[in-house]
This record gives C-alpha cells, structure tokens and sequence, in this order.
C-alpha cells in the first residue's frame, strides 16, 4: 500500500492527450513534482509525497507515455512536455508553483522558469539530465553487433529484450550498495512502459531550445543536487548548469547515484523542504536543557500487538526507576487502544503515520504472509513515518527514544546519523532475515542476506546510533545458522551486540495463578473445558477463525464439556465470521493473557507474545504459523522448542478431523513447559535507564 | 568529537544537548574544581561548589551527552573528599561516571634507557651533573628561574663538575645570571624529556604533564606549585605524593640558601619511588576506539 493516498486526482487536457494527476496535503504553496523520462512514472517521488504534502500541496502527475495517461505514438519533444506541465497546473488550480524535477524533466523545469516565469516560484533539479547531445542516432536507431553494457540503450534491442535492458538500466540508477528494492521497483514500473512508446520518447528528445540560450534565462533560485556517483548522467552536467543558472546553488551529493530521491530519501526531504519553504520561523517555545522535563518517547511497532503490552510492562519498571520521567508514545492503531486502555499518553503527532497494518493485511493471502516481502514492500510508509519523528523531535526534545522493532527508526538513523538528536534503545525478539526459500542460490535467499549484511555494516560502521540493542529473552533464543554466505553466526554476533533482559512478560503470571477464581470472572465454569481461538492484532488471522468454526462440530464430538471462543481480535469484526451453534466470538479484549491464562487450550498463530504468554500461563496450545512468515516459521519454534512449549500445526495440512485430534491429545496432556522468566520488564528498565538518567550509571 | 579538557565543548554540549551530532569523549586530568582555602563561607568556595553542582548535575540530567568520560589517572588520583556541601564523594563520583585510563606519556620511557648515549648526544658529560631547571610557558616561571640561579651562584663553589641549565624560554633576557656560576640560559630545547631523562636534578612548576613526565622516567626533581592554582596545589600534588615521586617546595617559603641546601642534597640521589606505569595512551586509545567501532 501507498504511505499516502492523493487527496484529489483527476485528468488535465493538452493537445487531446490526457494526463493523470494527483493532489496530495494542502498549503498556500504549491509543488509539482515532476517525474523524470517515463520508463517511470510519478511513484518514482513516493519517497517525498508523504513528507513534503506535510508542508505544502504537493501535486504531482504521470507524463504522457507512461501510468494512468495517455500514451501516444508522438509528441514527446521538451516543449510539448513543458506544456503538459502548465496544463496540470491549470488543471489544479495553481497560478504559481515551485517544481521539483528529476533527471530528463529538468528540461521541463528550465523551459518553463525562463519561459513563464511568473508561475514558477522556484526551481529544484535533482540528477539533472540536461544535454544537448543528441542521444538518437545511428548509435540508438541501428542495429548493432553486440549489446555490451550502455549498447543496450538501443530500439532494437528495446523490442527483443525490453526487460533485459530494463534491469541494465535500473542497475545503472542505484549505485549504492544494497539497492536491491529501489532496483525491483525501478524494474517493476520500468515493465509497465511498452518499449515502442519508450523509443518514440528518445527519438523525439529535442526542443526548440538549447541550453546555452535557455539556462541563463533563468531568474528563479534553483537549487541542484546531484550525485558524484551518477553512471547515467555525469556530475560535470550538474556544474555545468550550476554555472549557466546565475545564484544557483549545487549540493553534491557524495556517493549517491541517479535515484537519490529513493536512496537518500531523508537528506534529499530536507534539502527539498529547506529549499522549497525558505524563511520558516523558529519554533515560537524553547525550554532550557537543564529546565526540560525528562521525557521518552517510545515507538512500538504495530505488527504484533505483542510490542505494545510488553513496551507498557517496560514503560511501567522505567517509571518506577526514574520517578520524574514522562512517556509518550508515537503510535498507531491497534497499538493505541492497547495504550488508551492502559492510561498512556500518545503523542499527537501519532496521528500523522501511515498505516502499517492494513499494508500487513493487505499483503496477506489465506493465512499467508510472506511477512519479509510485506516489510519490503512497506518502504515509503516507513520513510514516511520516519519523517514524522524526524520533524517530531526537531521540535521538541526527548530524552530518549525507545524504538520496539521500529525498524524504520533504527534504519534511516544508521542511514543518516548525523540527524539523530536524542539517545536511542533499541528492542528486538529476533535478529536475521532468514528467506523462506532455503535455496541459497535463489533471489530471497540472497536478498535476505544482502538486508543482513546492511545491518551488519550499519551496526559496525555506526556504533554510536542504537546506545542500547536489547534482544527480549536470551541468548538461546536466537536461531543457530548464520546470517548469509560468508556472514557471521547469528548466534555469535547478537550475543556480541546485545544485551538479554531475558523474555518480558506483558503481565506477572502470579496474579493469575487462581485459575478458578479467573475463571469464575471471565465467566468459564469449572466443568467447562474452554478452548479459546486467538490470532492477535492484524485481519491476517481470520482464516484460522475460520477453520476452528467450521472444525466446532468435530471439537464438540471429541471433546466433552467443550465451550468454544472465539476472540476476534481488534482488526476483525465478528459479524464477518460465520454464526455457529456453540461458537462464542468476542471482539477485541484488551486483557487477552487473562483468557489465555484461563482456558484449558489454545489455538493461535505463530506469533511470539500469544505463544510465550501461554507458555508463561502454563497452558498448552496449538499454533499454527503463517505460511511464508520467516519469524513464525523460524524464530518462533526455535524458542518454543526450548521451553518445550505448543503443538506446531500447518495450517494448509490440518483439517477439521486433525485439528480436533489434536486439541483432544493436547487436552489429554499435562502441559510441562519451562518456565518463562517473570523479571524481564524490570531487566530491560534497568538497562535502559542509565540512559535517562546520569546517577544510575 | 574529542574534548581534552575542552570545557567550553563539554558545558555548551550539556546546555544544548540538541546540538550534539556525533560521539563525544570527554578527557580530563583531574575532577573536581577546588578552593584554596577550605572557608565555606568565601566566595570562591561558592564559586567552586556551583560550577561542581552544575557538572554533577549536567552529567546526571544529560548522561546522552558523554559517550565517554576518561580520566588520566587512576582512582587513587582523584581526591576522596566531597565535591562540596551536599555534593557527591568526587573519588566515588569519578568511579560511576569515569573510565580510568592511567597516565599517558607522550614519549616512550624505554626509548631513554640507555642514559649514557643519551647524554652523549646531549652533550652532557659523563663526569659531570647537569641541573636542568625549566618552567613551562607562563611569565610565572621567571621568579623560579631567578631563585634557581640565585641558589646555584651560592654553592657553585661547593659542586664541582655541576652546571645549571636554565630552559628560559622568551623570559632569557630578564634573568639575571651571577657572574662565574657554570649557568647556561638556553630559549628552548628541542625533546625536553630527553633531557630530563639525561639530567642528574629537574626543578620545574607543579604542572602534571612535566611532573609526571619526570616521575616516568625516574630523575630526581624539585618542583613548585604554583601559589593558588588548585590544579598544581592539591590534584597534582596528590597525585605525585602518591608516588612518592619528586619534593614538593612552596616558593615563598624557599629561600635560595635553602634550595641550594636541598639541590646540594637532592643531585644525584637516585629515585626511591616505583616505576610508573607505561600504559596509559593505549588504554586511552583503546577506550576511545570502542566509540568508532562496534561493540
């Protein structure tokens, strides 16, 4: 899913062709980000839309050729293109706008500052493509007798291996290391575009225009940023039009290559916004350091309402430690109902995520997902999300910030440490992407391997930004194998770059120990045997629902004084789960460790806090990971192995009779799992602490 | 980013911890700002106990800011009293909030150890004793230069096969040297510990960095905290009476009669203190790496 969907879109009209546009935030200024050639269309500023739609209304739009707008066989040149601009921007209304332009739309950019300068407020070029060299020719037009390298960028090569060129070229555009996404998105939009229409766009690049009469024509201030590792477009053309645009500024961007939009996306938001919102006040409030009250802000992770009820047991040992420190939360559904029942206090700028759940949901199948693709795919919403802490702690101070597998916290603060501004903990129950796919050679392996190895780089190359790695359990917990080919131990290396508060509870188990009394509470009788369905804070688990509904009548035959309930969970409305005779559904419980604590079985998923709250409870239970879930497939059993915990079932190979035979064999057992330890919330506080607070050094 | 003794760093850093963009180690080779006289009523006992309030209070509020905090000594050398009225023991205040590194010395001991061709090359002779008197960058050496001339024209007589040489340092023309005393005044010498590794007696201030370096390589030496500097009066002093190295003298109280008495009794005397440990740049550096390299 998008981190933002447009407010308004709609069609502009210029020479009979139609251009798609969006209209994203709103504002007294007006930006048009301008996407570059079309073998990518408008997704190619998803990294921007979020952040700068903050700050400002941010149209943007697909040029003719490619996306949702017409694609004509002709019509390409500069001018033609300028003039589908002016024509989005009459179409939303915007008298004046600053542009944002990328690469080959940089022509259009400057045509229109030196042409209509009226209507453009200011000018910013990002790996600027502006040559007057003609690219077609013979080199482009005629066959030739290899295709090597850059003699791919050729019609006919384009027409019998369209997708061969498309990968060669996006190789080309991210440089960095580690661009595996960006790579697969700049592929995947690239297949979109029909190689016919893309031929006919180079052969009709040309204008009226050249840049020696053009580029001094331009009165606007403009700013350039371009990479000094571009393959596509050389730096030497950034200076070169640096020089030609008097009072331009250029930002070299060290490094980068011709996508730096995607791959530096935080750098290039501020070098973006500080350029696009000159003169913006100071804050009109600043307290004195030593006058600030101490405060921690804490972002829990959503996937897995297990985070939060742990985060808030941690919360509550860390007030108890440090008696002056507030806590705020940067939080999002359904975490924020677990800490609206608990009296915690979230932070407004909560307000402001992307939804990360219903991405999960919407990436799930059948009970399935393929949970590292999900987290891959869900790039811009954490970047959009990381720009909202950003800006949050620009304006008011924390003492700390605790980030509870808030990957997107932990990832651009490596990627980018010289914004972090405040202590950082970092909270995690697994460490390795480990492919579901266990063919070393095959593309998940080595993509998994490849996030591996970041991290691993990030962490050596950046000690300084987690200031605590707290793994939730012990050092047993973590899986054996190693990271990738030629990649360390997993085991090895976590235990040398964490510290183990051992597993936090969300609860103490004592205070539950008087089953009948819980019982009696929750309204179980003695003689009942309750089995209870569960599947935790994401839509993703109702096909499990289902199966136990539709195995009721099975459960009832096998198993006596059965009482079967069904808890929904917060995401999935009951009234969307079929009425059965003797199937009780409750809805969200923001108490579930209470229920779980009083059945006589269980059947859940895979994920960790349902699993080790039962196990803690004592209680036995069936789980059922879900396919193509690498943590619940790995990482989860692994340390349910160890307490000798649950009955793992597959979900795809258990029908209605097995499922029932095993609740009745699992009811039939006493459940003799390890005990979990009960001290780990105050273990972590203890940990975390001295970062809050000097005297607990 | 690293502050030795970078006060200015580490208290803005603390009034504004927002500002902060990289790791920040804080060296220093002594804790805890101190009056000269022990009157808590006097303004510069409230002058210290504030600034010593505001520290403990900067760390404890803003423990982020130090990634690191390293002393240049051990434990022993910060003093076991209180920061002041209702403040923290400094020695248990250092032990919760400072890595000890030890003494670093900018030189190798062991690259002296073979005195003879040291002094050879010097051209100091093996049968003779050199006196070398040095006194560090300020004006305030001149009086102590004076007083060693004074002492030495004295019993000149007395030492044969003695000289003095008096590293002057831009003050050479104010000295007034005794006529036929064996005194040389020299502006500078280039690699001052070697001569202090080659001299038979060192007079010089209570700075740490001469005194230790003097205490290092094992001369014996005479040395004069300046008059109301804490850091030479009670940090320094603590630290060289803990090793047993050098004899402290008060200026105002040593007459020149009396320091030529005790330069006739010191020259020569070997050194009665034990070796001081050689260690301490690598245990500073080693500390200092962990912050640029992962746990």
């Amino acid at each position: 899913m998008r981190a933002r969907e447009p407010d308004r879109t709609g069609h502009a009209t210029a020479g009979g062709v139609r251009l798609y546009w969006e209209e994203h935030g709103q504002g007294d200024r007006t930006l048009l980000l301008i996407p570059p050639w079309q073998i990518v269309d408008s997704r190619s500023w998803k990294m921007q839309i979020p952040y700068l739609s903050r700050h400002a209304r941010v149209v943007t739009y697909d040029p003719a050729g490619c996306g949702r707008s017409d694609r004509p066989a002709t019509g390409y040149d500069h001018d033609r293109m300028a003039e589908h601009a002016l024509a989005v921007m009459d179409a939303v209304g915007a008298e004046r706008v600053s542009l944002v332009c990328l690469s080959r739309s940089a022509w259009i950019g400057v045509i229109l500052a030196a042409t209509h300068p009226a209507r453009v407020e200011r000018l910013a070029l990002t790996a600027v493509a502006l040559d007057d060299r003609p690219i077609v020719g013979q080199s482009f037009l005629a066959p030739r007798e290899r295709y090597e390298g850059w003699e791919k960028y050729n019609a006919h090569y384009w027409r019998a291996h369209y997708r061969d060129f498309v990968e060669f070229f996006m190789g080309q555009l991210f440089t960095e290391p580690h661009s595996t996404k960006a790579w697969e998105d700049g592929v995947a939009w690239g297949l979109e575009v029909d190689p016919e229409t893309l031929i006919a766009t180079v052969r009709e690049w040309r204008g009226r225009h050249t840049l020696a009469e053009i580029l001094p024509r331009v009165q606007v201030p403009t700013l350039i940023l371009h990479g000094t590792d571009d393959h596509v477009r050389p730096f030497a053309l950034a200076e070169r039009t640096h020089a030609a645009i008097k009072g331009s500024r250029l930002v070299a961007l060290e490094g980068s290559g011709h996508g730096p939009q995607l791959r530096d996306p935080v750098r290039i938001n501020r070098l973006l916004r500080d350029f696009l919102e000159p003169g913006r006040a100071p804050a009109r409030t600043w307290r004195r350091a030593m006058a600030r009250p101490r405060r921690a802000l804490v972002v829990s992770s959503p996937i897995g309402l297990g985070h939060s009820l742990r985060d808030v047991s941690i919360a509550r040992e860390l007030r108890a430690l440090v008696p002056d420190l507030e806590i705020h939360w940067l939080a999002q559904d359904p975490v924020t109902r677990v800490l609206q029942a608990r009296g915690e206090t979230i932070h407004p700028a909560s307000r402001l995520l992307s939804g990360e759940s219903a991405h999960i949901e919407s990436e799930a199948g059948e009970h399935e997902l393929h949970v590292f693709q999900a987290w891959r795919e869900m790039d811009e919403i954490l970047l959009a999300n990381f720009m909202v802490l950003h800006d949050l702690l620009e304006a008011e101070p924390y003492d700390l910030v605790i980030g509870d597998e808030a990957w997107e916290v932990d990832y651009y603060l490596h990627e980018n440490p010289e914004v972090k501004r405040t202590p950082f903990a970092w909270l995690t129950d697994f460490v390795g992407w480990l492919p579901m796919d266990r063919d070393p050679a095959s593309r998940e392996a080595r993509v998994a391997a490849d996030y591996n190895a970041e991290m691993i780089e990030q962490v050596e190359r950046f000690p300084r930004v987690r200031d605590l790695a707290l793994f939730v359990g012990s050092p047993a917990d973590i899986v054996e194998g190693t990271f990738g080919p030629g990649l360390p131990a997993i085991r090895d290396w976590t235990a040398a770059h964490y510290q183990f508060p051992g597993y936090v509870l969300p609860f103490d188990p004592d205070a539950f120990a008087d089953r009948e009394a819980l019982r009696a509470r929750l309204g179980f009788r003695p003689d009942e045997r309750v089995v209870l369905a569960a599947v935790g804070g994401t839509a993703v688990g109702q096909h499990l629902l289902r199966k136990v509904v539709a195995a009721a009548p099975v459960l009832r035959r096998r198993v006596d004084g059965l009482r079967l309930v069904v808890v929904t969970g917060p995401r999935i409305d009951p009234a969307t789960l079929p009425p059965t005779p003797g199937v009780e559904y409750r809805a969200f419980v923001p108490d579930l460790y209470a229920h779980l604590a009083a059945c006589d079985l269980a059947i859940v998923q895979g994920g960790l806090s349902t699993c080790m709250e039962l196990t803690a409870a004592g209680r036995p239970f069936l789980y059922f990971p879900l396919r193509n879930h690498f943590e619940q497939s790995f990482h989860v059993p692994h340390r349910l192995a160890r307490y000798g915990a649950g009955v793992r079932l597959d979900y795809a190979a258990t029908d209605a009779d097995a499922l029932a035979q095993a609740a009745a064999d699992a009811l039939a057992r006493p459940a003799a799992s390890r005990p979990v330890e009960r001290d780990g919330a105050r273990r972590a506080a203890r940990l975390i602490a001295p970062l809050l607070d000097g005297a607990r050094r | 980013m690293g502050g030795d003794e970078g006060w200015d760093l580490d208290y803005y850093l603390h009034e504004n911890p927002d500002l902060k963009r990289a790791p920040y180690a804080f060296l220093t080779d002594f804790i805890g700002m101190l009056p000269m006289r022990d009157d808590r009523t006097s303004t510069e006992y409230q002058r210290c106990w504030e600034k010593n309030a505001e520290n403990v209070d900067h760390l404890r509020r803003h423990p982020d800011v130090r990634d690191l905090s390293i002393m240049v000594g051990d434990e022993e050398d910060v003093l076991d009293q209180e920061f002041g009225t209702d403040l923290p023991n400094m020695r248990e205040w250092a032990r919760t909030h400072f890595r000890f590194a030890g003494y670093p010395l900018h030189f190798d001991p062991r690259a002296c150890a073979d005195r003879a061709a040291l002094r050879r090359r010097l051209g100091y002779r093996d049968d003779e004793r050199v006196i070398l008197v040095s006194v560090g960058g300020t004006r305030a050496g001149r009086h102590l230069l004076q007083k060693c001339a004074t002492a030495f024209a004295t019993l000149a007589g007395r030492l044969p096969d003695t000289r003095m040489i008096l590293v002057a340092g831009p003050r050479l023309e104010s000295i007034e040297v005794p006529p036929g005393a064996r005194i040389e005044l020299k502006p500078f010498v280039p690699n001052l510990f070697e001569h202090h590794a080659a001299a038979d007696l060192a007079i010089v201030q209570g700075g740490l960095s001469t005194t230790m370096e003097l205490a290092a390589l094992r001369t014996p030496f005479l040395y004069f905290p300046l008059r109301n500097h804490f850091e030479q009066q009670l940090h320094v002093a603590r630290r060289l009476s803990r090793l047993g190295a050098g004899l402290r003298l008060d200026f105002d109280a040593t007459t020149a009669e009396a320091l030529g008495a005790i330069i006739a009794d010191r020259l020569g005397r070997p050194a009665s203190w034990a070796p001081v440990r050689a260690d301490g740049t690598e245990r500073a550096a080693t500390l200092l790496a962990g912050l640029l390299e992962a746990r």
